[in-house]
Order: structure tokens, then C-alpha cells, then sequence
């Protein structure tokens, strides 16, 4: 029998999560508990180059197997779908306009890496193994439901009126940012230089991986909480969305990877990322592509509503059912 | 300083996610030069926001073109159509300027 409770505690009290807690709180306090801002992008390139290297390196050692194709095919399927989802739950929960609801809906089909991050150093504390491949899969989920995002909130006559000129524009920006390039660089780093370059950047990329983590998951509390604090007057319907989307997100996940084949670490890991919604890039081209849109609103549910119900809840109960049904 | 010395300064307050859009027209538009700053915290029609935000989708930045009146006058009816619909500041100034000949 699963111990969902169990793995709840063991995600609880394990120090990323403990740190991002401590962030969250001393933000909400009004605490000047602060990281620079140079410090904190710092970090995160940090994670993105441990995170792909190690993801190569796997790859190059154990190969790829059956699922590959499959999986890929399921992440860009459910990438460009479930804005559509969301686009259609925010118009029976909310009051809000197409514009909103079309930019809520393209962060909610993209992803967060540092959800996804997460829920890698969620597994490996449990020994659970996943496929690795998905690490550079993750690259592939960012883009799409930022298309989709622009389709729906022209989709009918009352839309709001886009910005044409700066459409492809955006889409580069989104395909070619930093944390992307960074994150599938270092996977074909790792896939190139194997196993020994895995002994070469052992201390960096391995052993510091955890302490690292803290820290960044530290300042996300931060700025989790500092935007809980500026926020606009959110609705409890929105509220609820962004608790039920993710879990809506994950259960699309969960189906894709057990019909692709993956583990049930891979179909966790999948799942987790269908779950996750982007608060870095899509805000950004959605700033760009749906200047109507108020950025208050979707900041807000996916920054501070839905990454720490992911972090905290979603990863270990994600994970239940992914060993439940596997 | 006399008439040949005289010039327009353009300021642009622009959201981070469409400067390099910005920029492309402006020179696009024949402007010789131009400088960028960072902005780090502010307030307007919608509401306030300040640098250090995760995403760079609230960071605004500021743009400053020194033109003649031509140019000034293409940029100022490009940008009025290019952003109509976004956030931001755009105002123009006489100035007057030591070495015309670069602007």
C-alpha cells in the first residue's frame, strides 16, 4: 500500500522545499531578507547546466529506449491542448475577458524548470529512477501553448486586437532564452563528454546540486511572497483554478506517460511538468504578443499560487499516482 | 550655442520584453545613436513595478535618442503605431547639443 502521506512528509521536510517555506514566510513578513538580482539569475543558470549535463550524460550511458518517440509526441501534444482546457475552465470560473483568459491559459500549458528541478531531486532522494531524455524534452514544452495562447484570444470577433509585427519576434525570444539554450547546451555537453566528464564536474554539478537548489528555492519563496503581497484582488474562482488546473494538467500527464511506456518516475516527471505553468518566459511574450492582458493576474496565479502548490503538494502526490497505476 | 546646435531628445520608457523591437525601428527610422538605461521602479496607468522581478516582464527600460527633426518626427509616428496598445512613455524635448554633427 502507498504511503501518500508518507511521501507528502519525506517532500515537506526535505531542506529545498524547508528553504523555499522560510523564503515564502520571511517575504509575507516583510522581512529584507533579500538575494541580488545578478545572484539569483546566477543560480538558476546553475541549475539549468547540472540539470541538462546530467541529463546527457545519463542518455549517452543508458541510450535511448522505445518511449522516446512517444514521449515527445505527448509533451507537444498536451503542450498546444491544454491551453485550450484552461482557456475553457477560466470561462466557467472566472469573470475575466478572452485576452486574460487566453494569456492565463498560454502559462498554464508551459512549463516551470524549476518544478521540474524540483521534482528530479524529489525522486533521486528516493532512489526512484526516470528517463532522462525527458530533461531535454522539457525544451520542447515551453513554445506551444504560447501559440495556442494567441489563437484563443483571437478566436472569436470580440478578441482583442493583436500585435501582429511583434508575433514572430516573440517566438524566437521564447525558443532561443537563456534558460533554454543554457539547459539543452549542457545536455549535449553531457551527452558528448559521457561518464568521465561526469567524474570531471562531479563536485560542481553533482555534489553541489542540493545546496544549490536550496538557495534558489530560497529566493522563490522570496519572490513568491513578494508577489502574494503586490497582488492584485484575485477571485476565489481564480484561486481555484490555478490549484485545479495543475491537477487537471497532471492527470493528462499521468495518462500520456503510461501510454507512451515511461517508468513511473518518467510518467511523475511528465506528469509534473504538464502540471507546472511557466512564470518566467510566457510572461514575457505574453507581454509582448497580448499587451491587454493584465500581467497581475497572470503572474500572480502561476508565480504564487500554482509553483508552491506544486512544489509542496502536487511533486509527492503526482508521484503516488504514478506508482499507483504503474 | 546657436540654431545649428539644436536637436530633439526622444525618451522612451518601454517594457524590457520590446526593446530590442524598439530599437530596431528607431534606427531603422535614421537615428545615428542612441542610449539605454534600466528603470527601477515606477508607477503608472497600470499600476507600479519595480526591477528584480523573476520575470522580465514588468522590468521597464529607457530609451534616449538625440535627432534632428525629421527623424524625430518618423520615429514618433512608427512607435505611435508599433505601440499603441503597450505600456510606456514616449516624450520628445528640444535640446541643444555640443558637436551637431554626430546626431
Amino acid at each position: 500500500m502507498l504511503d501518500v502521506l508518507g511521501l507528502a512528509v519525506t517532500n515537506l521536510t526535505s531542506p529545498p522545499i524547508l528553504f523555499f517555506v522560510l523564503g515564502l514566510g520571511a517575504a509575507l513578513l516583510r522581512s529584507d531578507l533579500s538575494i541580488p538580482e545578478t545572484i539569483g539569475k546566477t543560480l538558476a543558470m546553475y541549475l539549468m547546466i547540472a540539470i541538462g549535463f546530467k541529463g546527457g550524460v545519463e542518455v549517452a550511458t543508458h541510450g535511448l529506449d522505445s518511449a522516446f518517440i512517444a514521449t515527445i509526441v505527448a509533451a507537444l501534444l498536451i503542450s498546444f491542448l491544454l491551453p485550450v482546457v484552461a482557456f475553457w475552465m477560466l470561462g466557467l470560473m472566472s469573470r475575466l475577458g478572452q485576452v486574460d483568459r487566453a494569456a492565463i491559459s498560454a502559462h498554464y500549458g508551459s512549463v516551470s524548470i524549476v518544478t521540474f528541478v524540483t521534482a528530479v531531486q524529489y525522486l533521486e532522494i528516493q532512489d526512484l529512477s526516470y528517463e532522462a531524455y525527458l530533461i531535454a524534452i522539457v525544451a520542447l514544452m515551453e513554445t506551444p501553448a504560447i501559440v495556442t495562447g494567441i489563437l484563443l484570444s483571437r478566436s472569436s470577433e470580440k478578441g482583442g486586437k493583436p500585435a501582429p509585427m511583434f508575433n514572430a519576434y516573440v517566438l524566437r525570444e521564447v525558443l532561443l532564452n537563456g534558460s533554454i539554450v543554457l539547459l539543452v547546451g549542457a545536455f549535449v555537453i553531457g551527452m558528448i563528454s559521457g561518464t568521465p566528464g561526469k567524474e570531471a564536474l562531479q563536485p560542481l554539478t553533482g555534489d553541489l546540486f542540493t545546496g544549490i537548489l536550496c538557495l534558489f528555492l530560497l529566493d522563490m519563496g522570496l519572490v513568491a511572497g513578494r508577489r502574494l503581497l503586490d497582488t492584485p484582488l484575485i477571485s476565489p474562482g481564480l484561486v481555484a483554478f490555478a490549484i485545479a488546473m495543475p491537477v487537471i494538467g497532471a492527470s493528462a500527464g499521468l495518462a500520456s506517460g503510461i501510454i507512451a511506456g515511461l517508468s513511473p518516475g518518467g510518467t511523475a516527471l511528465l506528469a509534473t511538468l504538464a502540471a507546472s505553468a511557466s512564470y518566467i518566459a510566457v510572461p514575457a511574450a505574453m507581454r509582448v504578443a497580448l499587451p491587454q492582458a493584465n500581467p497581475g493576474i497572470y503572474l500572480t496565479l502561476s508565480l504564487a499560487i500554482t509553483f508552491p502548490f506544486n512544489i509542496t503538494v502536487g511533486i509527492p502526490l503526482y508521484q503516488a499516482a504514478a506508482q499507483l497505476f504503474l | 550655442m546657436n540654431d545649428e546646435h539644436r536637436r530633439r531628445r526622444i525618451e522612451i520608457i518601454i517594457e524590457a520584453p520590446l526593446l530590442e523591437k524598439v530599437i530596431t525601428e528607431v534606427q531603422a527610422c535614421g537615428a545615428k545613436g542612441y542610449t539605454v538605461l534600466r528603470g527601477h521602479a515606477g508607477k503608472g496607468e497600470k499600476g507600479s513595478w519595480q526591477l528584480g522581478q523573476i520575470s522580465p516582464a514588468q522590468h521597464m527600460m529607457i530609451v534616449i535618442i538625440i535627432a534632428d527633426a525629421d527623424i524625430t518626427d518618423r520615429i514618433l509616428s512608427r512607435l505611435a503605431e508599433d505601440l499603441a496598445l503597450y505600456s510606456g512613455v514616449v516624450s520628445v524635448s528640444d535640446v541643444q547639443v555640443m558637436r551637431p554633427q554626430r546626431f
